[in-house]
């Protein structure tokens, strides 16, 4: 059993995404891995490139994304009442990345700015939480940003993970609108699971459920992370259309964490919606922790049509699903930002 | 599965031939890696049983794994 609701009313008015622009392909792995493990690693996981930050941080890719649909014409600073940032990699322990994009922006003062510290569900969760804000009235329009830069937390010599992940930014601009959509969503979290995608440095705590966080590195136990995967996701997508009176064959698209071509071939297999349906972008960025979902949706942006399924699951434990149709949505080519 | 299909799914994963897999086989020795613990997992999980990460890491040869299949 989740955490379930819906929130009637919702607008995701735009979607954008940046990316830095070194793009690192799977040849630069080779010296360091050996040519048979990346040819295994390319057939299994999925990730031919990605693209990691030099000197650009979180802040900066949000930044561009939140630029980017101002250009657009998505927001003003006299309309966004409330600038939320979801991240596992924020720029600061204090203050929050949020506060500092507030001023970078030029938002108000009654405009509220905060934080929320999640990664691989974060997208799905942020979206709750505007929608919540948006429905109980103090708000009409909220600017919803974030990313993550995880290589910036990778262990030098750690190229398995820096083969694995990308670095991206994103903003999506939601909205009050009594024509929206109704939102129906699920959460859940398994805090049993806290410790087995981790890293120290920066928090005050020096072990999680008996593991070491003496370092500041990313430490990710596979295993347990494909165990929770296969056990849990596919329930969960279950419940939700139960939950939210839908059935599988209601949606047009999966746009689902990428976590690797491997994880999500088996949540195709296990639930018996086609992969061929499932929108991929992990081949081109890799695994970019928050900002995969809007990534997906963006890179994607000429087949999303229809019902999508958006479900974000990965360190916590936690997990996120909604669904939308993203139609009448502006999702914009994936920017990539100097560095 | 018979244990001859077994072993044909993982000699598949292992990228080598089935001949060459015994009982006694050290994983190790084969490419025990992230990826191919992930592939197990998931051949488990198809024959209808659950193997854990804390399961497959104390996995040590091909008559270990068998047990879970």
């Amino acid at each position: 059993m989740a955490l379930t609701g819906t929130f009637p009313g919702i607008r995701i008015r735009a979607i954008s995404v940046a990316v830095p622009e070194t793009m690192v392909d799977n040849a630069h792995f080779v010296p360091f891995q050996g040519a048979e493990n990346v040819r295994k690693f390319e057939k299994m996981v999925g990730v031919l490139e990605r693209y990691h930050c030099r000197t650009a941080t979180t802040r900066t890719l949000a930044l561009a994304s939140c630029h980017d649909l101002h250009e657009a014409g998505a927001w003003t600073a006299e309309t966004v009442d409330a600038c939320l940032f979801v991240s596992q990699t924020p720029d600061y322990r204090l203050p929050a990345t949020a506060c500092a994009l507030h001023g970078d922006l030029g938002l108000r003062s009654e405009c509220a700015a905060f934080d929320i510290n999640l990664g691989c569900s974060g997208f799905t969760y942020g979206l709750y939480v505007a929608a919540g804000m948006l429905v109980s009235g103090g708000c009409r329009q909220i600017l919803l940003t974030g990313g993550d830069c995880l290589t910036s937390i990778l262990a030098p010599g750690d190229h398995a993970n820096a083969m694995l992940f990308g670095d991206a930014g994103f903003a999506a601009v939601i909205e009050r609108n009594t024509d929206g959509q109704a939102l129906p969503f699920l959460l859940g979290s398994d805090g049993k699971g806290a410790a087995v995608i981790r890293a120290g440095g920066g928090g005050m705590g020096k072990h999680i459920c008996g593991k070491s966080l003496d370092d500041s590195f990313l430490h990710m136990d596979g295993a347990d992370v494909f165990d929770f995967t296969i056990n849990v996701i596919p329930a969960a997508i279950k419940e939700f259309c139960d939950v939210s009176k839908q059935n599988l064959a209601d949606f047009a698209h999966f746009a689902f964490h990428q976590a690797n071509k491997f994880i999500l071939k088996q949540i195709a297999m296990l639930t018996g919606f086609p992969f061929a349906k499932h929108l991929i972008s992990i081949d081109h960025y890799g695994n970019t922790s928050s900002a995969s979902i809007p990534l997906t949706l963006c890179y994607n942006r000429e087949n999303v049509a229809g019902n999508t399924l958006l479900c974000g699951f990965g360190v916590g434990l936690s997990w996120g699903l909604m669904s939308y149709d993203f139609t009448d949505t502006t999702l914009r080519e994936v920017r990539v930002v100097k560095d | 599965m018979t244990e001859k299909e077994n072993i044909e799914a993982l000699a598949d994963i292992f990228e080598t031939d089935a001949s060459s897999l015994t009982k006694e086989t050290i994983l190790k020795d084969i490419g025990w890696d992230s990826m191919t613990m992930l592939s197990v997992m998931a051949l488990s999980k198809a024959h209808g049983k659950n193997l854990n990460g804390d399961q497959v890491r104390a996995l040590v040869t091909v008559g270990d794994l068998l047990a879970y299949l």
